[in-house]
């Protein structure tokens, strides 16, 4: 939000700033048609011409060498990054010549790093295989999916158990049977914080 | 120099951000654009037009219309009611929003060598999309609970109760405070061990649970455009932007789920699940247009937009509190415990899908003299396929099942969702100084369900003044929005959704200063 407020400040500063030279004659109308501004002549002034910047370093370099020298690229004694205590002395790292400690550094806890998932099984259509009576040939079409959005659905609840009909699909998909001996399931993650007590069930 | 200066500023001061389950993926595609007033009056169109600031996120050609230079500011407010009917209940919420559409400036430089040549330059902000929303509903239900899908969730992980119960959990806002809690649990059933919902005993036996769901939203897309037009002797226009996507998402929800049965024997009284999380990143995209004028009064246009490629920072907390009977006991707990005692953290890569806009309009006088202007007519058709997001992990060791997730996520993305048409149509009428707008926009269904009903139409007019080197546009935009919710997902049982009404009144007005 603050980015934004100072975004929309340098826009509105830019904005206002422009002069509006068309409260006398026309506004145009840019999707219409959109004029070519008339020509503004931009003849300094012959002050404003003397007093440029350039100028003046110009003019001070008659007078002054080291006027010369200031924007010369070839001098090399200008070098602001020249490693000393005299004038130009810039901190450098690279040439200290003792270790550096960096007092008040503590390792951070990791932060954990899972991603925000849902189980993406529920989102997947099974493909069923249809023959075409015409033509006899076979080709996949995607089922529907059934919701259920009504207390008086025809869907019945069905408890998952172990004991229901595996053929069904939907069976025994809740069983406790964690990886034997691991840590881990496919591929990948271990457990490497300590363990959480749960509070006692009564 | 100043723009790579800006580009570093912006992507050192903000954070980096992600997104990680399908539902995601539309949320950045799938919404109407926001433009300037005079262009929301006229149902959006601007893939054609041009000479207007929307130009810069639309198609860039249009930028090149300028050799004026103009400087615009966009406020607007809108203010949405909610409509949900979920299992057969219809509730209602509403949420006003204030915020600022398309402001920046655009300098246009004729050639003064040739004068039917030339070249524009602009830099524009824009709330690209407006997150904030409040959507509740509430049903009884008597065939599945929301905290089956952790049960079935930790079933399927392979993951053991030690193995969850950690302070760096591999499941830490979901099965890990299900399980500490006890609102899931192991059951012994027939000499098998089950993971079984509190809830489900409800269900087991006959009854319903009664279900309240709220979700509250905020935050937005902006996109900062940088963009170029050129123009040949007013026939040919090409422009490019260079869009900043910034993306700062937030949501909380709350869900609840009570026994209203009575019976204090039946093990289960209720739980209230939260999740808040918030989205952070920025990204970058390309927007290339054309416009041509065949010949006088007619304008025909196409734009194509690359996707936004963002790099995302999820910050993520959950909590449950479950009140269970038999024996009675209430269990706390927030998802810090299992993520090393703060807020989970995890980066991610989110691309949004290709754009192709084909348009073509017919402006009445393309005269200099404004008095003899008389009006425009223009139509957009959008090609959107939103199957074309993709996400991947940008944690810096992503592990095995981060990546298998990943893979998994791209390819529901690929699954669930569809290309879609967006048309747009509007036109304007002008009287001097004075402008009439009207404007008609519709947006497809993304959804390949064909059970989910999604989709958006809006019909828009304003008025507009323009005189004195300064301008105001005034426009009112009506949003009549179909969509779903479907609050938890299980593979094991048909799932329930909510259909979602929301219809929203915006207020949209431009002002802007020539030069």
């Amino acid at each position: 939000m603050k980015m934004k407020i100072l975004l929309l400040a340098i826009i509105v500063a830019a904005g206002t700033g422009c002069s509006n030279s068309y409260k006398t004659t026309q506004t145009p109308d840019d999707v219409y048609f959109s004029p070519v501004r008339a020509l503004e002549e931009e003849k300094k002034s012959e002050s404003e011409t003397y007093n440029s910047a350039e100028n003046r370093e110009i003019r001070m370099s008659r007078y002054d060498s080291r006027w010369r020298n200031f924007n010369d690229d070839y001098n090399f004694r200008y070098d602001p990054y020249r490693y000393g205590y005299s004038y130009g002395y810039y901190y450098n790292p690279f040439y200290y010549p003792c270790p550096v400690f960096i007092s008040g550094y503590y390792p951070i806890n990791p932060k954990n790093s899972t991603p925000r998932m849902t189980n993406l099984g529920s989102y997947y259509y099974n493909n069923m295989q249809v023959v075409n009576p015409k033509t006899g040939t076979t080709q996949m079409v995607r089922s529907t999916r059934t919701y259920n959005n009504s207390n008086r659905s025809s869907l019945i609840r069905r408890a998952i158990t172990p004991t229901n009909d595996r053929s069904s699909g939907d069976n025994d998909t809740r069983s406790y049977s964690p990886s034997s001996g691991s840590s881990q399931s496919s591929g990948g993650r271990s457990s490497s914080g300590g363990a959480v007590s749960r509070p006692g069930r009564l | 120099m100043k723009i790579f200066l800006s580009l570093f500023l912006i992507f050192g001061l903000i954070n980096i951000s992600q997104a990680q389950i399908p539902e995601d993926a539309i949320r950045y595609s799938w919404f109407p654009h926001n433009g300037s007033a005079r262009n929301m009056a006229t149902g959006g169109v601007m893939g054609s037009l041009g000479g207007d600031i929307t130009a810069a996120f639309v198609n860039p050609a249009g930028i090149g219309f300028f050799k004026t230079g103009e400087f615009v500011i966009t406020p607007y407010y809108l203010s949405q009611t909610n409509k949900a009917n979920y299992r057969e209940n219809s509730t209602s919420a509403d949420q006003p929003v204030f915020n600022i559409g398309p402001t920046g400036i655009i300098i246009g430089s004729p050639n003064r060598n040739k004068p039917k040549n030339s070249s524009a330059f602009s830099i524009a902000f824009n709330q690209t999309a407006n997150f904030k929303n409040t959507i509740r509903y509430r049903a009884s239900n008597n065939y599945s609970s929301f905290s089956e899908q952790f049960a079935e969730e930790f079933a399927k992980s392979g993951y053991s109760i030690n193995d969850v119960l950690t302070t760096n959990s591999p499941l830490p806002y979901t099965s890990a405070p299900a399980l500490y809690t006890y609102l899931i649990d192991t059951v012994s059933i027939n000499g098998v061990v089950q993971i079984k919902a509190a809830p489900e005993y409800l269900l087991d036996s006959g009854l319903a649970v009664m279900q309240d769901m709220e979700k509250i939203t905020g935050g937005g897309m902006y996109e900062i455009a940088f963009a170029f037009a050129g123009n040949i002797n007013d026939k040919l226009y090409l422009g490019g932007t260079l869009g900043i996507p910034l993306v700062d998402f937030k949501s909380k929800t709350t869900f609840t789920e009570s026994d209203l049965s009575g019976d204090t024997s039946n093990r289960f009284a209720s739980f209230t699940y939260t999740d808040e999380y918030r989205s952070l990143g920025a990204g970058a995209n390309l927007k290339l247009g054309v416009i041509y004028r065949p010949k006088d009064y007619f304008r025909i246009g196409f734009a194509v937009h690359t996707p936004s490629f963002m790099s995302l920072t999820d910050t993520r907390t959950t909590s449950i509190a479950t009140q269970l009977e038999n024996p009675v006991k209430n269990y706390y707990t927030d998802s810090r415990i299992f993520t090393n005692n703060q807020e989970g953290e995890s980066r991610y890569l989110q691309s949004t899908p290709w754009k192709l806009l084909l348009s073509a309009s017919y402006v009445f006088r393309e005269v200099e003299d404004v008095k003899k202007q008389r009006g425009f007519i223009s139509a957009d058709i959008e090609y959107i396929q939103h199957r074309g997001s993709r996400f991947s992990s940008n944690n810096e060791e992503p592990t095995g099942d981060e990546k298998n997730y990943y893979k998994a996520l791209n390819n529901v993305v690929k699954d669930i969702y569809k290309g879609t048409f967006n048309f747009r149509v509007g036109g304007e009428l002008k009287f001097n100084v004075i402008m009439a707008r009207l404007g008609f926009a519709y947006y497809g269904n993304p959804y390949k369900e064909e059970a989910f009903k999604a989709d958006q139409l809006l019909l828009s007019g304003g008025l507009g003044y323009r005189n004195k080197g300064f301008f105001v546009d005034l426009s009112y935009v009506h949003n009549t929005k179909r969509s779903i919710d479907v609050p938890y997902r299980l593979e094991d049982r048909a799932n329930s959704f909510a259909e979602l009404k929301q219809k929203t009144g915006q207020i949209v007005a431009t002002v802007g200063v020539k030069f």
